[in-house]
């Protein structure tokens, strides 16, 4: 009501003025109903909690269904005439992309509410912000609202058989000159490099790092490595124009499928460089996680690929970004390298990384099969070309 | 069912009924002083029945589609119909004679026909009538979601509210003339009175009841067209809570003073005279020593400076005039009491006023003076809130010594704190007289042990303080060895968990020495 101060100002001085006792009376009505109701409203926001709950954590994959549960609980004692719960909530994962209730709570009460939320497609999700809204009964004081925090669910991409995406299973999916499995050499260092995540506390150099200011890690000399890197290439230039989003999607599962390939049935370590929007910082940026074994790694690679956009904005052309890549990998590492479209700037990279002494496998996803110069200039770079284009794989996104 | 049938169909009617038999009780009130032979019944009974009908006929118009000439046809007739009433109920208590006689009259001077009682019966009962149409209207607009939708929900509610307070300024308008007739002829008793406020309070009440259900049928409009899902006992509830909020608000309605003696510029008048004389009293007493000190030393001369004179007692025109009856202070504490509660209410609602609409600073920004009013103004707050906490800080220290000086502990050396020290350091001041009462409590921390390795040794000690304890701690670690910043709130909480842990020190002090002289 938005007159009613000057209303009960105007009203006093009238009092005041005329010297009628009982119009105070009044006044004191709806002074006291404005302030109390202003009051109350305060004091209930300022109580008022809510709490968001996934029954599955705040991770999942393609496919499954994530419930989940708002928890509202009114800690003051005063009760709370109504509360407007709006959570706002990514249009991929429900329809309508809210949930909205109007509630009423008493004093210390709590209230539960679910919904379901589908994982059709990998993402990065922000769910919320929750927003809380309530006011007085009468309308004297205006509505007062909070937001809570926002949070976040990420949907890993799809992983898929190798077999599904057209790829040959013998891993590192490149012929490697000898099956020694030698990695690095500890005895033998050859500088430092910047920490990453991922990186062993052990390979810290502290003596270096306290000098400098900077978390720096040893890099040791290579012995012929059965790591292999995943460079994914996410510049939308790099994809034919008709089918953009098929074909980044299914680099992308193609990527997932070969990182899990890798460290689940080869028992190796795989890593991955791309350059890519992140919503979480809202830039592209370059994502490089360097070959590590183990389960954690892979979910840590699948994370990135889940929240993984395409760009038009690379910092680097592609071949600039495998050249860079290939600093800091030990000589002997394969690298995989996935994208849309072979170009002769790219050839030359691999050709580089190839007498640099790298294992490559080009894997190039585009509806029309290799042409025979690029086949060609493979067999030549000793460069085993695939293509990942098959209608399962499709259907599978 | 039934009680939202019940809700939306008879409740707004009988509430407005009410409130308009009000302002007609009111109305009535007054007509029975100014022309005590006018039939005073009528003029309560049409009006409110003119209300009554009103929302009826509105919903009949409605279902019949009527618009136009067709609606201006039936509205005429009702309100010709409710004039013929009015004319008819004016004969009641005459004879078919006189009736007829005063029939032959009209003949000769039609104007008769429209007499004094008769138009203020009409106006009244026809502003009844409109009111109550167009608020029938308004009602309509508010809860059809679908006939009006894409307009502003807001709209109705305003106007709903500007009527009640239109039609409350009125009741107003006629009780406070009521009033002051009565005291003017001398009649005003105290069932009058009673009469008139339960009447002007009857009207409020039921008119914030009513806004209370506008605003549950507003909200429930917007909420039903955006698909919002509602509680089903929110309907209750709301009745509930409105009725506990009135009820409160009545309450103090009747327990805040409203009688006062002194209007506003004599309370101000004499506050200025009583801390004048407050002062001139404390200059006096000050004085007065000197002034036999120097008497003494020149005992050979007579003194050139005689003692200050007494200040003047407070004037006699600055209390309340010599008609008010019961004790003189008893008066002036009543007013001031008054005084102080209203201006606060007041003062709150234009507080709060002026924080919802913050547009309205924007405007008197440009009023050049103003501003510079309120510049001096804040800088004589935040000069007063600086000296508030400087000396806030002041006595908590004092009393920390004073109660250290009291359980015998040596007191902390200033050393460690000196004037004008960081907020940074303060807490390191906090922790290190901590760690000194538990010196003197007879639990050293050892120079081997880490801030944490001492909190784990000492926390068994003080059962009774161990969040603060912990909290002390984490501070004192916080500040010593990281580069976040202090903040005034972060001491503030320091300060308190120092005072509880050092509180249990004492405790602790207090036992040791009692196991010491029961060990001698």
């Amino acid at each position: 009501m938005e007159y009613l101060a000057p209303i009960i100002i105007g009203l006093f001085l009238l009092a005041v003025f005329l010297r009628i006792d009982f119009y105070f009376h009044v006044v004191y009505l709806l002074a006291g109903a404005y302030v109390l109701a202003r009051l109350w409203t305060r004091y209930g926001i300022q109580h008022l909690e809510a709490q968001r709950r996934l029954d599955r954590g705040d991770r999942a994959f393609p496919g499954e269904s994530v419930a989940v549960e708002l928890r509202l609980r009114n800690t003051g004692r005063l009760p709370l005439p109504w509360v407007e719960i709006h959570d706002s909530l990514p249009v991929d994962l429900i329809s309508p992309p809210f949930y909205r209730e109007v509630v009423t709570l008493k004093g210390k009460e709590e209230q539960r509410f679910t919904y379901t939320l589908t994982c059709y497609k990998r993402g990065y999700y922000p769910l919320g912000p929750l927003s809380l809204q309530t006011g007085d009964v009468l309308g004297l004081a205006p509505d007062l609202s909070r937001r809570s925090q926002r949070e976040y669910l990420i949907v890993y991409p799809r992983v898929l058989s190798l077999e599904k995406l057209g790829l040959p299973t013998h891993s590192p999916l490149a012929q490697l000159p000898t099956p020694t499995p030698l990695f690095e050499d500890p005895t033998n260092i050859i500088g430092v490099r910047p920490y990453m995540a991922g990186d062993s506390p052990r390979r810290i150099h502290w003596t270096a790092t306290a000098n400098s200011g900077q978390l720096l890690v040893k890099r040791y000399r290579a012995a012929i490595a059965r790591e292999s890197l995943v460079c994914l290439d996410l510049d939308m230039n790099d994809y034919p124009t008709r089918r953009i989003y098929d074909a980044v999607e299914l680099a992308i599962v193609a990527s997932a499928s070969i990182a899990n390939h890798v460290v689940n049935q080869e028992r190796l370590g795989v890593g991955l460089a791309t350059q890519a929007v992140d919503p979480l910082q809202d830039a592209t940026v370059q994502f490089s996680l360097p070959p590590h074994r183990g389960r954690a790694h892979l979910m840590n690679i699948l994370e990135v690929l889940a929240r993984a956009q395409m760009t038009d904005k690379a910092p680097q052309p592609f071949p600039d970004f495998l050249r860079k890549e290939s600093l800091a990998l030990p000589w002997g590492c394969t690298l995989i390298v996935i994208t849309g479209c072979e170009t002769e700037a790219l050839s030359d990279a691999l050709a580089y990384l190839r007498r640099t002494g790298f294992a490559i496998a080009l894997i190039l996803v585009m509806p029309p099969a290799p042409g025979a110069d690029t086949t060609q200039r493979g067999a030549l770079l000793n460069v085993p070309v695939h293509r990942v284009w098959q209608e399962t794989a499709l259907e599978a996104l | 069912m039934a009680k939202k049938f019940f809700g939306r169909r008879f409740l707004p009617p009988l509430i407005l009924s009410g409130m308009m038999a009000c302002i007609a009780l009111s109305a009535a009130q007054f007509v029975q002083i100014v022309a005590p032979d006018w039939n005073s019944a009528m003029l309560v009974i049409m009006p409110v029945l003119a209300v009554f009908l009103a929302h009826q006929s509105n919903r009949i118009a409605h279902q019949r589609y009527l618009s136009g000439t067709e609606l201006f046809r039936f509205q005429a007739i009702e309100l010709l119909t409710l004039f013929i009433v009015i004319k008819g109920a004016g004969y009641l208590d005459n004879t078919l004679a006189e009736i007829a006689a005063e029939a032959r009259g009209w003949e000769q001077n039609p104007g008769s026909f429209f007499d004094g009682e008769t138009l203020f019966a009409v106006a009244l009962t026809y502003a009844g009538w409109l009111a109550a149409w167009s608020t029938a209207d308004d009602l309509d607009e508010l809860a059809d979601a679908t006939r009006y939708e894409g307009r502003d929900y807001g709209r109705p509610l305003a106007r709903l509210q500007g009527k009640f307070f239109l039609g409350g300024l009125c009741l107003l308008l006629f009780t406070g003339l009521t009033h002051n007739q009565l005291i003017e002829t001398a009649r005003l008793t105290q069932p009058d009175l009673s009469t008139l406020v339960f009447n002007v309070l009857l009207y409020f009440i039921g008119g914030l009841i009513l806004l209370g259900q506008l605003r549950l049928t507003r909200q429930e409009r917007v909420w039903v067209t955006q698909k919002v899902r509602l509680t089903p006992a929110l309907h209750t509830r709301w009745i509930q809570y409105t009725l506990i909020l009135l009820s409160i608000a009545l309450g103090i309605a009747f327990l805040l003073p409203t009688g006062y003696t002194l209007s506003f510029l004599d309370l101000v008048r004499l506050v200025i005279a009583f801390l004048t004389y407050l002062i001139g009293l404390l200059y006096f007493l000050f004085i007065l020593p000197f002034t036999y000190i120097f008497s003494l030393l020149n005992h050979s001369t007579p003194p050139a400076e005689l003692p200050p004179p007494l200040p003047q007692p407070l004037p006699q025109e600055t209390f309340p005039s010599a008609g008010t009856t019961g004790n003189l202070w008893w008066e002036v504490l009543r007013s001031v009491i008054f005084w102080l509660i209203a201006l606060t209410a007041l003062g709150y609602v234009l507080r709060s006023y002026w924080k919802d609409h913050p547009e309205l600073w924007a405007q008197l920004q440009r009023f050049r003076p103003l501003t510079l009013l309120v510049d001096v103004f804040r800088g004589v707050w935040g000069w007063l809130r600086q000296a508030r906490r400087d000396l806030g800080e002041q006595a908590t220290r004092a009393i920390s010594r004073w109660r250290a000086w009291r359980a015998h502990i040596p007191l902390i050396s200033n050393k460690r704190r000196p004037l004008g020290a960081s907020q940074r350091e303060e807490v390191f001041y906090y922790y290190l007289s901590t760690l000194d009462q538990a010196q003197a409590a007879g639990a050293p921390r050892r120079h081997n042990q880490t801030p944490y390795e001492y909190r784990q040794a000492l926390t068994p000690q003080l059962p009774e303080a161990q969040e603060a304890w912990t909290e002390l701690t984490e501070a004192f670690v916080t500040a010593r060895y990281s580069e976040r910043p202090v903040d005034a709130e972060n001491l503030a909480g320091v300060r308190d968990a120092a005072r509880q842990v050092q509180a249990a020190l004492h405790t602790l002090t207090d036992e040791q020495n009692e196991k010491t002289e029961n060990a001698k």
